[in-house]
């Protein structure tokens, strides 16, 4: 909550520019890639198994994960 | 000696710009990463790239201190180490591309990062601008954007590469919005808050790349304040499978999406359902192939060339390259996709709408260059069925269309499309006719006043008449 309010108030502070020019674009893709990692780690592997196990079975498409799990 | 000259969009990194030396690409190496650069060239994995099709290659090259004292920084400095790369016939810019280039650029781009990271090189950056087409292949020019990877470091090139290459990707293929119109607008790429309001919430939902990269990711970057975050990213540390998770998860993703099913647009069927014969059709392809077959042009620019019937007559007369220029992204991506990838590598598709070309550009407006900075590239011009658009339907005067036509190359072949060819008469059906001036007789003076007219072919059927000419 004080984080909030400090920030508010230094965005209230400076606002004759808009309020996105202060926002760091770039912090939070950074923090977030260690959660963001984690799952796509775990995807990578179930491509990697499921490629695996329709290998044995001669059905492995060139295709990818996403590929199929969008459409 | 020509004084080489630094490129006008080189300015940002400061360890490196590049220069024009007459016909060579000379990077020069500033002081501040000569050890690192040397370290990285010298390790072999700039040439691991290039072998493999995804760089530039790099060449060092010895140099006195003579030679760098011509290569001021953008800072105050001068070089301490030249290198130098091929010469990339066109630059051209992700908002000119069509899906398939912006895809192919997309993969490549990250082939390449997972090629060096694995051993052990990571990517400064993750800018579209540092992919060019060389060959119909996408390659990265930018070799200083390489540099060994620092244990627990996040990928730096994140937000860039989703806003530069994800999320156009993404507005294209689910929700039917071509992305270059949008593009265009800011170097940086598609905004988040622009693509979280374009982008259907139920893909977003339902796939998990589409809420990792897109929702969840987008909401981080349009909520967290450099105050807050700041501490937090200096002690965010990414495991380094993490890290080759994410670049491996995100090629999976991008190689799975294609364009969205749109409407097949009037252009793409054009040359099948144009007013013409197949004999005079013939006579075209043939006047071009003859016109190149002559002149031998490098690279061609073929204005509205929808699919490149014309293109592919140059290349075939003789032409070593041809860009079609055109408006109309599902005949530039029928282009790219039957015939650049399929055994005609020289042609390049690029998105342009002729009355509103890419202008001039980022800092200064010398960052990225509008068409007709760039149209000192082209030895050779078309523009075949295409004036009546301009001057018509556009509503541009024939003498400035005319000599806009001939500023762009020194050789060309222009068809004019008199007011009787139905296809024109089309046009007026809807619109008061104002074109006094658009008559055949003033299209071949407008020519004829600054070139010399070399063949010149009129169909009796339609009254359209070919020129080729080289300028005086």
């Amino acid at each position: 909550m004080k984080r909030t309010l400090l920030t508010a108030g230094i965005l209230l502070a400076t606002s004759t520019a808009p309020a996105l020019a202060y926002i760091d674009p770039i912090t939070g893709s950074i923090v977030l890639q260690a959660l963001i990692g984690g799952f796509a780690a775990a995807m990578v592997a179930i491509r990697g198994v499921r490629d695996r196990v329709l290998g044995l079975f001669g059905l492995n498409k060139a295709q990818t994960a996403d590929d199929q799990a969008e459409s | 000696m020509n004084q080489p000259v630094r490129d006008l969009g080189s300015f940002r990194d400061p360890g490196g710009y590049v220069f024009r030396d007459g016909r060579r690409i000379v990077r020069a190496v500033m002081p501040r990463a000569a050890e690192s650069f040397a370290d990285v060239h010298d390790s072999g994995i700039l040439k691991t790239l290039s072998d493999a099709g995804l760089m530039l290659p790099t060449l060092r090259l010895a140099a006195s201190a003579e030679q760098l004292a011509l290569y001021p920084g953008a800072r105050g400095d001068h070089a301490a180490a030249l290198y130098e790369h091929p010469v990339v016939p066109l630059i051209s810019y992700p908002y000119e591309w069509v899906f398939s280039q912006l895809k192919e650029a997309a993969l490549a781009h990250l082939d390449a990062q997972i090629l060096a990271f694995d051993a052990g090189f990571v990517f400064s950056d993750a800018t579209a601008y540092n992919m060019q087409f060389v060959g119909g292949r996408a390659v990265h020019i930018d070799a200083m954007s390489v540099r060994r990877y620092r244990e627990g470091e996040a990928w730096g090139g994140y937000n860039q590469f989703c806003r530069q290459f994800l999320l156009p990707l993404l507005i294209e293929a689910w929700a039917g919005v071509g992305f270059q119109r949008l593009y265009r607008g800011s170097m940086a790429g598609i905004a988040f808050e622009d693509a979280l309001a374009i982008l259907p919430r139920r893909k977003l939902m339902t796939s998990m790349s589409g809420f990792l990269h897109v929702w969840l990711h987008g909401r981080a970057v349009i909520r967290e304040s450099s105050e807050i975050g700041r501490d937090r990213a200096q002690a965010a540390r990414l495991p380094k499978a993490r890290y080759g998770a994410i670049l491996k998860q995100m090629r999976d993703f991008v190689a799975g999406l294609d364009s969205a099913k749109r409407p097949a647009s009037y252009w793409k069927t054009y040359a099948a359902a144009n007013s013409y014969s197949d004999g005079m059709r013939d006579t075209k392809l043939a006047f071009v192939r003859d016109w190149a077959g002559v002149s031998k042009p490098g690279t061609v620019w073929d204005i509205g060339g929808n699919t490149g019937d014309f293109s592919l007559a140059a290349l075939e007369g003789g032409a070593e390259r041809a860009v079609i220029l055109d408006a109309d992204a599902d005949s530039l991506e029928a282009a790219w996709r039957t015939r650049t990838k399929k055994g005609h590598p020289g042609l390049m598709p690029l998105y342009m709408d002729l009355g509103d070309p890419s202008p001039d550009m980022g800092w200064q407006q010398r960052e990225r260059k509008g068409l007709g900075t760039r149209a000192g590239g082209a030895d050779g011009m078309v523009a075949l069925a295409v004036i009546h658009h301009m001057c018509i339907a556009g509503n541009l005067p024939l003498d400035e269309v005319v000599a806009w036509f001939l500023s762009l190359a020194p050789t060309g072949v222009i068809e004019f499309v008199p007011k009787r060819d139905p296809m024109v008469q089309g046009l007026l059906a809807v619109r008061e006719d104002v074109f006094d001036d658009y008559t055949t007789e003033r299209c071949r003076a407008l020519i004829a006043a600054q070139a010399e007219i070399t063949a010149e072919h009129v169909f009796e059927e339609n009254g359209r008449t070919l020129f080729a000419w080289t300028k005086k």
